[in-house]
């Protein structure tokens, strides 16, 4: 008993001032561990480790576990996925049918409006020259040797 | 991290995080609030965070967190009433169990923070000494010093309650 005293003493020491090894200190808390015949100079340590032990085990209280939210389901992210591809494709085809042509060319509807607006302004200069057929064919008769 | 990793690596600590950010904060409830608060911040960011070292990241959030709210709410004033209140709950005679811990408990509370601290590090979380300089950004050997001090003093004041008969 006299040299259990003295190993605890021995370890106690070394444990206060953060010297003992890890196995060291298994040792010393097994060694004091509540039930066992202590002097009552022990006690007090006894009571550190029981305390140091029983605050270990606390828990956040589960009333109040975190809940975080839950994973969406695979199918309902491929459903939104469809839904918002058709609601895409539902969009551009309905802006396809209402939009006008800026012009016809030769019965052809022209959406382009630069290609409309550079159309139109050609057939308009062409338009203004007098009876532009007959002079073109005297410009080919002109140029001939 | 993925939404598993965070379950599988994360939310374990949470009971640890509670116990740290009590033993920083001396009141269940503000520290109950930190946990929560925190947890959900890293969720929602858990993309940024990384898997390796995650735990020390986690603790060093929480005790940032914690010295914040103590900055704020004057951890002085709260150290006393967490102290004093012993008096009050000791009156009442619990559970031997329960009363040991409120006993360790409350002879904790009078500690100053830096040893608090550390003591919680060591002796109630288990963490090794390299890891607590990390974590409170000091070397060793000053860990050790500070907890030396710590358990000395922590003897002394238990031993005190002890023959006072926990009145004080």
């Amino acid at each position: 008993m006299e040299a259990r005293n003295e190993r605890i003493d021995q370890l106690a020491e070394r444990w206060l001032t953060a010297q003992a090894t890890e196995e060291e200190e298994r040792t010393l808390r097994e060694l004091v561990r509540k039930g066992a015949a202590l002097p009552e100079a022990f006690d007090d340590l006894g009571m550190l480790f029981e305390g140091f032990d029983d605050l270990a085990a606390e828990t956040l209280p589960t009333e109040r576990r975190i809940a975080l939210p839950a994973r969406r389901p695979l199918h309902r992210i491929v459903l939104s996925g469809l839904a918002a591809a058709a609601a895409i494709a539902v969009g551009v085809f309905s802006w396809q049918q209402h939009r006008e042509p800026y012009c016809y060319v030769d019965g052809k509807a022209i959406y382009n409006k630069e290609v409309a607006l550079s159309t139109t302004v050609y057939l308009d200069g062409f338009a203004q020259l007098d009876d532009p057929i007959r002079l073109m064919d005297r410009l080919l008769e002109d140029s001939r040797p | 991290m993925k939404e598993s990793e965070f379950t599988a690596r994360i939310l374990p600590l949470r009971d640890r995080m509670f116990r740290y950010a009590r033993t920083l904060l001396l009141s269940a409830d503000e520290a109950e609030d930190a946990v929560h608060d925190l947890l959900e911040r890293l969720w929602t960011e858990r993309e940024r965070l990384a898997c390796r070292q995650a735990e020390p990241f986690v603790m060093t959030a929480l005790r940032n967190r914690c010295y914040d709210l103590l900055r704020r709410r004057q951890a002085v004033e709260r150290r006393n009433d967490a102290v004093t209140g012993f008096s009050e709950r000791s009156a009442a005679a619990e559970a031997e169990r329960w009363e040991t811990r409120e006993l360790v408990r409350r002879a904790i509370a009078r500690l100053p923070s830096r040893q608090r601290e550390v003591l919680c590090l060591k002796d109630i979380e288990g963490y090794p000494t390299r890891e607590i300089a990390e974590l409170t950004a000091c070397d060793e050997a000053q860990v050790r010093v500070i907890l030396s001090r710590a358990r000395h003093e922590l003897r002394e004041v238990l031993q005190k309650m002890m023959n006072d008969g926990g009145t004080k």
